[in-house]
């Protein structure tokens, strides 16, 4: 194939690759993102499924007013003016008018089935003679009350007051902070308005909830003019989180982007003087980052913002092949053309890139699917910015000379390495310092293994989200009960058990309140329990009608629970038949699907001593307690400690490549060793800061392996010949200072998880740098095969 | 003979002295005329009402009419307590957001938004105390008279669901003063309830209002 032919397939790739990535990218900031999905399954897909579930689609709007009626007012107002936006799923204000007309079709009929959560111990009782004269008594003080009016039209149908059972929990369902004025939520001072929203696209989507955020604020905006500016609006939502996120992740980016390729055109400008050649400098870099992206897509649909961040930094290792190449072309040309200088190279090349590809492979096996998204798109771009480094040799066939300066840089270093490996012992200091460090640093490590370490959001946004909360619910954020079942009768069977254990808990002082589905809907079973404890009470009807009579009834009044007693009962109310009912939203928040399992929560409040409670709920199948902030930190501390490992199994790959390659154990050690000690004393540095080191860290530490190995590798392929030399020690020069600008910028970011890659790779590529010359002490003037 | 007819004086006498305060005047007392907007001023105004009741209950599910007795507080503007003495100890508080109810059961309350059925109830009788004639008017259509001892309200229910249950509700009185009130169901249940020892001077502090309107298990 001719140049121009290879030149042409690859501009159509090149556009194929941009059109595509222009077309499909989506950008997502989901916070599963840093879910594992192994260390324990079932956790981690509870953990999954509770990230992007009703609950978090849910939105809360708190609208502060100077008085009751104008926050009621600007409530009813607000919830009017985003009624009727495409991307709000409800909308809800106020309980809403049929509220209770719904409760009442959908309840009374199975008021017999919901008498009792333990019916055989409760119901024996209750339907003896005793406790039918009880039921009796209870009646006509119902009767006698101003509101008797209200009794008497179930009576008949109901005197043993099942119904109102059902509504004492309903209500006991529903209780909170939150007040009712004027079908309107409202905090109780009277002060804030609440309007409950929950939105149709995940929070995490930020192309769709930006603009709907936006919409929210131009709807108060109107609602807070027409009350005289004297409203305020406060909001809880994880999307409002996930959108800040990716406007700063964008932020990062384009910073990074920017100001990188702004380095980096000036330093190709200042010592190769042409627009040419930092035009096709540039081509590896575009290759790589489109073959990632394209890669990224392809495989995930979308990527993540911390995928791009991360892969804009792989600039600084893309970089890094154009510039050895083109410095050996400027400096020390084969004079048998380009294509000879390349092939010249191409074992330092291939090396380099194997040897970083190796470091990143090992993510693959991890489980965590941000991980592995990173991994694969730190793989496809390595491996695009390789192939297209193929491509310089035409496109700068004519390469200019080596400008003064450019030359009289590498002639300093040149003379600089050569004075170093004349003097050896001299040279030794810095590895033995680096070690030093280590030993003093490394000891000191301290491991944050939180949520917060590595995603840590907007604090403002934060404190606002949880004064929101705190004025609409009582329960603990991120805590549950779960239980799992593979159907949905089996879960709310399992769901009744966990009642009954976390009512004891609550009595023994374990947990202060609890919220359950269960007071709302019992399992189908418990609900066949209730009717078999009826049918099994003898002559019910001639009792309880002789017990209403003892007590001043008429008898004939009673004919509807005669005929609910002796006809054939519904079928048990089932969890979908509520669901699909106006108290739906109630209900919703307390299901999650997941993979073959149906889960059932339990909201719980102040539990004092989670391992007490753990034990209260022994022994019941399928139930688990769930912390979702201690199940992320455990995670992030497991896969920590299995990526320490993973690079390890790296380390020894990257080494027996290094073996396979140089045939020789000195050369793999001169070449491994300077990168495995700089990335070593990065992290100890770090440690000596007292910067507290996360996973993000960790894996940071392969791309400074990755880079710091290509810096050895190219100076040890150098080593044999002083012309050669100078040119690599040149491009090790230039690719140090491109990456420490890429990452350095990356240190500055507002989000934990891309400071601490830009922290731990500015300063690995750094000391990378400053060891790579100990491999010449070590190589001596041995030449690699 | 003198002293028998001296007796019979004076038995006559004492008759027409208990009867006095029990039977109607046999002169008619003239009719004041009485305007809604006047009388529902009064009401306004009130500081805060305390009376006795005495309720009979006639209901067609129970072979013998319900008797409570016990004592009713009102605070303006919609704060009203019922303590029922008898026959059962028990508490029923009302403000503008829920009923509460506790005896020796226990206590419960009911919200009144997603209520209407009990909130019409609840406004029928706070509305008047409160003299709220907008919402009176929005939920009944009123028929005020004089009578010969005072006032007589009749409020007719416009709104379902009270349109179904009740016929109408049947208010006496004079001046600020409401003496009875009879509420007649659609059923032909019916419930009076008669008040005494009326202070419309009541004015509660604050510690009166947590204990009066507060509501504990009996």
């Amino acid at each position: 194939m001719s140049d121009r032919l290879k030149i042409a397939a690859a501009l159509l790739l090149l556009l194929a690759m941009g059109l595509f990535c222009a077309r499909r990218l989506r950008v997502s900031t989901e916070i599963t993102f840093f879910v594992p999905d192994a260390a324990d399954q079932e956790l981690a897909e509870i953990s999954r499924q509770l990230l992007d579930s009703p609950l978090t689609r849910s939105m809360i709007l708190s609208v502060e007013a100077p008085d009751g009626e104008t926050a009621i007012a600007a409530g009813k107002g607000l919830a009017a003016a985003l009624r009727g936006d495409p991307e709000i799923a409800w909308i809800r204000s106020g309980p809403g008018p049929g509220v209770a007309e719904a409760f009442y079709r959908l309840f009374f009929p199975h008021r017999f089935q919901m008498l009792s959560g333990d019916p055989e111990r409760e119901l024996p009782a209750r339907l003896s003679d005793a406790g039918l004269r009880q039921a009796a008594r209870r009646l006509k003080g119902h009767l006698a009350q101003p509101l008797g009016a209200l009794v008497k039209r179930i009576a008949g149908d109901d005197p043993l007051l099942a119904f109102e059972e059902q509504l004492k929990r309903l209500e006991a369902a529903r209780a909170g902070p939150l007040e009712v004025r004027d079908d309107q939520f409202i905090t109780a001072d009277g002060r804030y308005a609440i309007v409950f929203l929950a939105a149709r696209g995940s929070p995490f989507d930020a192309r769709s909830q930006g603009p709907f955020l936006a919409r929210i604020r131009a709807a108060f905006a109107s609602v807070n003019a027409a009350f005289g500016g004297a409203l305020r609006l406060e909001q809880s939502g994880v999307n409002r989180f996930a959108v800040d996120a990716e406007r700063i992740v964008r932020n990062d980016i384009d910073r990074i982007s920017l100001v990188s390729i702004a380095g980096i055109v000036g330093i190709f400008l200042l010592l190769f003087r042409s627009l040419r050649v930092l035009l096709v400098s540039f081509v590896p870099l575009l290759f790589g980052l489109l073959t990632a992206t394209t890669a990224g897509l392809l495989v995930y649909g979308s990527l993540h913002g911390l995928t791009l961040a991360f892969g804009s930094t792989l600039l600084g290792v893309c970089i890094d092949y154009p510039i050895l190449y083109l410095n050996h072309q400027a400096l020390e040309p084969h004079p048998a053309g380009p294509w000879r200088t390349l092939r010249r190279i191409r074992g330092a090349l291939l090396l380099g890139a194997l040897t970083t590809l190796g470091g990143f492979a090992g993510l693959a096996w991890t489980t965590f699917p941000g991980m592995r998204q990173m991994a694969l798109f730190a793989t496809a771009g390595i491996l695009g910015a390789l192939a297209a480094t193929w491509l310089l040799p035409p496109l700068v066939s004519r390469t200019p000379a080596a400008v003064p300066l450019h030359r009289a840089l590498a002639d300093g270093l040149g003379r600089l390495l050569e004075a170093m490996r004349r003097k050896r012992a001299l040279l030794a200091v810095l590895p033995a310092a680096a070690a030093a460090l280590c030993a003093a640093g490394l000891p000191r490590l301290r491991w944050a293994d939180d949520l917060s370490a590595i995603q840590r959001p907007n604090p403002a946004l934060l404190a606002e989200d949880e004064r929101v909360r705190a004025r609409v619910s009582r329960m603990d954020s991120g805590r549950f009960i779960i239980a799992t079942g593979p159907t949905e009768a089996t879960a709310l069977l399992r769901n009744d058990l966990v009642h009954g254990r976390l009512a004891a808990a609550r009595s023994a002082g374990l947990v202060v309140d609890f919220r359950s589905l269960h007071d709302l809907v019992f399992s189908e079973e418990l609900q066949r329990r209730n009717l078999a404890q009826l049918a099994a009470s003898p002559r019910l009807f001639e009792r309880t009608a002789a017990a209403l009579e003892a007590e001043g009834f008429q008898r004939e009044a009673f004919g509807g629970f005669a005929r609910a007693l002796l006809g054939a009962p519904p079928p048990p109310l089932a969890l979908s038949e509520v669901l699909a009912s106006p108290l739906g939203d109630l209900v919703s928040p307390f299901r999650v699907q997941m993979a073959g399992q149906v889960g059932i929560l339990t909201l719980v409040r102040g539990v004092r001593d989670p391992a007490a409670l753990e034990r209260a709920l022994a022994g019941l199948e399928g139930v688990r307690s769930f912390d979702q902030g201690t199940f992320l930190s455990a995670a992030y501390g497991r896969y920590r400690t299995r990526a320490l490992e993973l690079i390890g199994a790296g380390m020894i790959f990257v080494f027996a490549m290094l073996f396979a390659a140089y045939r020789s154990a000195k050369l793999m050690l001169v070449a491994g060793l300077p990168a495995v000690l700089a990335a070593a004393t990065a992290l100890a540095v770090l440690a000596l800061f007292g910067v507290e080191t996360n996973l993000l860290h960790v894996v940071s530490l392969l791309l400074v392996l990755g880079i710091g190995e290509d810096y050895a590798i190219f100076l040890v392929a150098g080593a044999v010949d002083p012309g050669e030399l100078k040119a690599s020690a040149m491009s090790v020069v230039l690719c140090c200072l491109s990456g420490v600008l890429s990452f350095g910028l990356l240190g500055l970011s507002e989000i934990p998880a891309l400071r601490a890659i830009g922290v731990t790779c500015g300063l690995g590529i750094l000391l990378s740098l400053v060891l790579a010359p100990t491999a010449l002490v070590l190589v001596g003037r041995e030449a690699p095969r | 003979m003198r002293s028998s007819i001296a007796s019979a004086r004076r038995v006559a006498a004492l008759a027409a002295v208990v009867l006095a305060g029990a039977a109607p005047a046999t002169e008619p007392e003239a009719k004041e005329p009485v305007s809604l907007g006047a009388l529902l001023a009064r009401f306004r105004a009130l500081p805060g009402l305390e009376a006795r009741f005495h309720e009979v209950k006639k209901l067609a599910l129970l072979k013998a009419p319900l008797i409570s007795e016990g004592t009713i507080h009102y605070a303006p503007p919609d704060r009203l307590a019922r303590q029922t003495t008898r026959p059962v100890a028990s508490t029923l508080v009302v403000d503008a957001r829920e009923v509460r109810f506790g005896d020796a059961e226990g206590s419960q309350s009911i919200p009144l938004e997603g209520n209407p059925v009990v909130r019409l109830f609840v406004d029928a009788f706070l509305k008047v105390l409160a003299g709220d004639r907008g919402a009176l008017e929005r939920i009944f259509a009123i028929d005020l008279r004089a009578s010969a001892r005072g006032w007589v309200m009749t409020l007719e229910p416009r709104l379902a669901p009270m349109t179904e249950v009740i016929e109408r509700i049947v208010l006496e009185g004079k001046g600020a003063v409401l003496s009875r009130m009879v509420i007649r169901e659609k059923e032909g249940d019916e419930t009076v309830t008669i008040f005494s020892s009326v202070d419309v001077e009541r004015r509660y502090s604050a510690e009166e209002k947590a204990r009066v309107f507060g509501v504990a298990a009996h």
